[in-house]
């Protein structure tokens, strides 16, 4: 590989000898080729699904590439002459080397919007020629050796094997407790050695004057792969993939954020830009909780508001309420009121919320549809559910401008309940949306949910009008809940001391103090 | 190539333009246009042959607004109040002036003023037009102005590319010493002082309006030296604080600490300071002060001459009336017959047109104008995605320009695109000889300049731009050097000349709405004053 050129040479004439023992030992060879090559397939496959979304399109995309590129080295390895097994080796160093150092490479190349794709395809292509030279050559290289009819039948035999060891691996084995980037590495090392291996095996068909030059290029290659799985932690923190514990079954960017699925034994997760949405192992407990207590002041609530909650989630349980003639959820993001279509578990999960009649889903900024309220009817009670305050963009929508707009969108003495963060992580900015409402002129009132993916869980239950705080949820939701009965209703209103108040500053949008705790917050648990 | 390498040393020095054409970037041509200007327009005004002045039968109207920038629409809009028949001319094709806003897919966006300071209590005038836009909407306890939440300037609010990493706030933090901190510090102290003292009648040294300033005699002397003689006088040393001073002076007036007046310079800092020395909020809009024209143009009535270009202003022998020959759009001359008139415009073409006021001495006779080229950027929604948080206003200390605000901050919408203004002041010596080089210059050039001033801070934006226009404004403001401030202070420029009154922000020596909105409605009580009419004061003195 390294000549660069594949043009005959003089060598012709060394011709092939393998011994009778050893073509076993090459067919091996085949079953482990054979899974590297597909784990890069995968490994593509899922890359690409993950940073560009879209999981059906990418991986017929990159597997329909791959088997073409390997129709191309196949085709191309009529033009290789002697000596073959060196040539063989060398193709198994190329594989080894991009192959081995695919996923590093688009790992560094994720936040490259026009790099990524180019980089992605190019390495799919680049291996799949490799591998389709593969076969061929060592065809030829046990060609006169075995019978034909053996020499067919086993090397497919291996490789489809091969195949069949991969795909069972790879999401069982590598990616959860290797991560795709030392899984990549750690098939590109076993790749070399394999090439390495073949070197040996293959030694007396190779010209003695070549041989010490393939298997220095093999320790190269090897030294390298080694070099780049020590750093792998490095290039694993820049990506996202430390994140996602979990396989990944969809994933899309939107113009407003990156939505992520995963799924593990558990059930599945919403990650949105890398934070925790749900996961639909425990969600019941913070849905019940976000929706009842407010239901609990309001059992009669005919018209109510969720803001943010586009998993329809916070949905199902606003449905649950027999009088309920009207539900309206803002959300900015079409892609995710569109989540339980195209994650058709979600659709299950929110009980097909959005199909309900009475339910209206407008795809608009919060703060600017609110601020159009004037002409709309009011609303009896509202659910405020948006992602952590980690960003100007959602700092906003806890500010006390924000609260005085949800005022006018609701009838007097309508509940409301936001959703608040952390009391644990992030005390001060849990207080910080407490005062904030205050400020805005509700009466508010803390409370707290412990949900096991989250830890305790922070809420406000607020209104216009002073309010006892409730004790008995309405009588339509006897049977219907998982985790809320009338004692622990009023234990979620009790608040542990290490969660306490603090002297905080209100959120506005000239200062977005919210944004500032939060930060803060998270810089001291990492 | 060497041209472009000339204008680039020329506007960004010489590292920055090196750079770039070593780097050889071809870039590629960018969307957009050249945004007209006065002086790209050309009206005959330096034609020196007086132009004859027809007969007309036209009615006689009360008053012709000559200018249609903040002063003449806030003089428009108090006549109008008064019952008077007025009709405004203004050679742009729109209102507003150097406030004046435009709108593209980005959406709308200044061509120059881009905001006001909150205003203090006792500016009523300024008060009540905040209130009627609903940006106070009431008082606080210790009496000072409530303003609405979404109309303050939101947070980040200022940011400042220094040494590789965007800082937040103007003063360039990284790697201060005790000592810079402690002149930062003192220098606060002072500006504190200056902002809390109070006359005999409880007026303030540095307010705007000037109109309702104290005239302290030691203020007013900080006007006879510039503000880099004071610093050196008063004992600062620090390199930093001298770039925040110089900074604020090429911001707010287009020129380097070294030539403006130590009273406008400290004027910038002690007038934005609340009654206890805090800075005071920021008042922008997405469309710049384009929000307060819009506002001042419908409350005015009357005839709106657009596109239309003051050649003359002639007075009958016997005084009974005033004749304005105006050139409207398509060339053709019109007289309009008036009994006063309100010239808000700036005094260097006043002198051209009105008859007799050239050799009416006074310090404010010729003032320095700088030059200032305004580049509205509309980049894709993209540039935000590897960009830490955009604030509003986007400064570069490496830069000679002003840097960016960006109108996207102010706004909840979804736009898929990022506008951005870019101010560049042309802060040279010899005024004359940079206009001359500036409008040499064409679109392609400015974009050049402007991205390669913006790819100090970001290396990419080029990828995200969808089009940029550019506005050169040959005179965009006064400058405050030395001696303007105490002209302006003595009233000169501000006295009527036969029936013209004259309305303009350099009449203040700063350029300022609040200066300009001052001019116009002070000159627009004096005609009503003039024509006899009953007066109630709403300038508040
Ligand atoms: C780039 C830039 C940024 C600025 N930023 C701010 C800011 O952020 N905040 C702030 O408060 N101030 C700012 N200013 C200053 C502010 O624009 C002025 O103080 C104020 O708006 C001036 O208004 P004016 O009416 O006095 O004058 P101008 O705006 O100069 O208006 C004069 C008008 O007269 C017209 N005119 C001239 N000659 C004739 C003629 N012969 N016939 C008819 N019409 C004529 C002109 O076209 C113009 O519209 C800025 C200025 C510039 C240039």
């Amino acid at each position: 590989m390294n000549d660069g050129s594949f043009a005959r040479d003089s060598e012709a004439s060394a011709a092939t000898t393998v011994t009778g023992a050893r073509p076993s030992l090459l067919f091996l060879n085949v079953f482990l080729l054979a899974t590297c090559g597909l784990v890069y397939e995968l490994l593509a496959g899922t890359l690409a699904s993950y940073v560009l979304g879209d999981s059906v399109t990418q991986f017929s995309l990159v597997i329909g590439l791959y088997l073409s590129a390997m129709g191309v080295g196949a085709w191309f390895s009529r033009h290789l002459d002697e000596p073959l097994a060196a040539r063989f080796v060398d193709v198994e160093l190329g594989v080894a080397l991009f192959g081995g150092l695919s996923a590093p490479m688009l790992f560094l190349a994720t936040s490259h919007v026009r790099l990524f794709p180019v980089l992605l395809y190019g390495i799919v292509a680049v291996v799949g020629i490799l591998v389709g030279l593969e076969l061929p050559l060592l065809m030829r290289i046990l060609e006169g050796r075995v019978q034909f009819r053996d020499l067919v039948s086993r090397i497919f035999t291996f490789d489809y094997l091969g195949s069949l060891a991969a795909s069972l691996l790879f999401p069982l084995l590598c990616v959860p407790k290797l991560g795709l980037v030392r899984t990549a590495v750690v098939f590109g090392l076993l790749n070399a050695s394999v090439a390495l291996w073949c070197s040996y095996l293959l030694a007396d068909a190779i010209p003695p004057r070549r041989l010490q030059g393939l298997r220095l290029r093999a320790f190269a290659v090897l030294a390298l792969l080694v070099g780049v799985l020590a750093g792998a932690d490095a290039i694993v923190k820049h990506g996202e993939e430390q994140v996602y514990a979990d396989e990944i079954v969809y994933a899309q960017s939107t113009p407003y954020q990156r939505l992520v699925v995963t799924r593990n034994r558990a059930g599945f997760q919403l990650f949105l830009n890398g934070n925790l949405q749900f996961s639909s192992a425990d969600e019941y407990r913070y849905h019940e909780a976000l929706v009842h207590p407010a239901y609990a002041l309001r059992p009669g609530a005919k018209r109510v508001l969720v803001l943010g909650g586009g998993d329809g989630l916070a949905m199902r349980e606003v449905l649950k309420n027999p009088s309920l003639e009207a539900a309206t959820l803002v959300d900015i993001d079409p892609a995710m009121t569109n989540l339980p279509h195209a994650y058709p578990p979600l659709a299950q999960l929110n009980g097909h919320a959005f199909d309900d009649p009475r339910v209206t889903v407008v795809h608009d900024d919060a703060m600017a549809w609110l601020s159009e309220s004037a002409t709309r009817p009011r609303f009896d009670l509202a659910i405020v559910d948006f992602p952590d305050p980690n960003q100007f963009a959602l700092g906003k929508l806890y500010t006390t401008r924000f609260y005085n707009l949800l005022r006018g969108a609701l009838t007097p003495g309508a509940p409301v309940v936001v959703q608040a963060s952390s009391p644990l992580f992030s005390r001060e900015a849990y207080w910080c949306i407490v005062r904030t409402l205050e400020a805005a002129g509700f009466f508010a009132r803390p409370y707290q949910a412990h949900v096991p993916s989250f830890g305790p869980w922070g809420y406000v239950l607020a209104s216009t009008a002073p309010f006892e705080t409730p004790t008995h949820l309405p009588s339509w939701l006897e049977g219907k809940l998982r985790f809320l009965d009338d004692p622990t209703l009023g234990a979620l209103f009790v608040i542990p001391r290490d969660l306490g108040p603090m002297e905080v500053a209100v959120n506005r949008l000239d200062n977005q103090a919210l944004v500032r705790y939060y930060e803060n917050a998270w810089h001291r648990w990492q | 190539m060497s041209s472009r390498r000339d204008f680039l040393q020329a506007f960004l020095g010489a590292p920055l333009a090196l750079g770039a054409c070593a780097r050889g970037s071809k870039s590629r041509p960018v969307h957009g246009e050249l945004v007209d200007s006065l002086e790209s327009r050309g009206h005959g005004l330096r034609d020196e042959a007086v132009l004859p002045m027809p007969e007309s039968e036209g009615d006689l109207l009360d008053v012709v607004v000559v200018g249609g920038g903040v002063a003449g629409l806030s003089a428009r809009a108090r006549l109008s109040k008064a019952g008077l028949r007025v009709a405004l001319v203004e050679a742009d094709g729109v209102l507003g002036g150097t406030a004046k806003c435009g709108e593209n897919q980005g959406g709308m966006h200044p061509w120059g003023a881009h905001y006001v300071t909150a205003p203090l209590a006792e500016s009523t005038a300024m008060v009540r037009l905040l209130e009627e836009v609903g940006v106070v909407v009431g008082r606080t306890p210790s009496g000072d102005v409530a303003l609405a939440e979404e109309c303050v300037v939101r947070a980040p609010e200022e940011r400042l590319f220094h040494l590789g990493h965007w800082e937040e706030g103007l003063y360039p933090r990284a790697g201060a010493s005790a000592d810079d901190l402690a002149e930062l510090e003192r220098f606060r102290s002072h500006v504190r002082e200056l902002a809390a003292r109070r006359d005999g009648s409880g007026r303030r040294p540095f307010i705007a309006p000037l109109g309702l300033a104290s005239s302290d005699a030691d203020v007013l002397a900080l006007d006879g030296i510039t503000m880099d003689t004071w610093l050196a006088r008063e004992g600062y040393r620090s390199a930093r604080l001298r770039w925040l001073v110089d900074y604020a002076c090429r911001d707010d007036f287009g020129l380097r600490v070294e030539a403006t007046s130590a009273w406008a310079a400290l004027f910038y800092f002690a007038a934005r300071s609340g009654p206890g020395g805090e800075p005071r909020a920021v008042i922008p809009w997405p469309e710049g002060n384009g929000r307060l024209v819009a506002h001042l143009a419908q409350k005015g009535a009357g005839e709106l001459w657009l596109r239309s270009f003051v050649r003359r202003i002639a007075f009958a022998e016997d005084g009974s009336e005033t004749r304005v020959l105006v050139a409207d759009g398509a060339g053709d001359r019109h007289v309009l017959r008036a009994r006063r008139v309100v010239l808000a415009v700036p005094r260097f073409i006043g002198q051209r047109i009105v008859d007799g006021l050239a050799g009416q001495g006074s310090l404010v006779e010729a003032p320095s104008y700088g030059s200032w080229v305004v580049a509205n950027l509309t980049l894709s929604n993209t540039f935000l995605k590897d960009e830490p948080p955009i604030a509003w206003d986007n400064v570069i200390h490496a830069s000679p320009s002003l840097g960016y605000v960006s109108a996207r901050h102010q706004l909840d919408a979804r736009s898929p695109y990022v506008p951005l203004t870019h101010y560049y002041a042309l802060c040279d010596a010899d005024p004359k000889a940079v206009r001359e080089k500036l409008l040499a210059i064409d679109h392609a050039g400015w974009c050049d300049v402007v991205l390669r001033d913006l790819e100090g801070a970001h290396p990419r934006i080029r990828d995200h731009v969808e089009r940029i226009d550019v506005l050169r404004w040959g005179h965009a403001m006064v400058r405050p050097i030395p001696g303007v401030r105490t002209a302006a202070a003595r009233g000169d420029g501000q006295r009527p000349f036969r029936s013209v009154h004259f309305a303009h922000t350099e009449l203040s020596a700063v350029a300022l709405f609040e200066e300009a909105f001052w001019h116009g409605t002070r000159a627009a009580e004096e005609v009503i004053e003039a024509l006899g009419r009953p007066l109630v004061s709403e300038l508040g003195r």
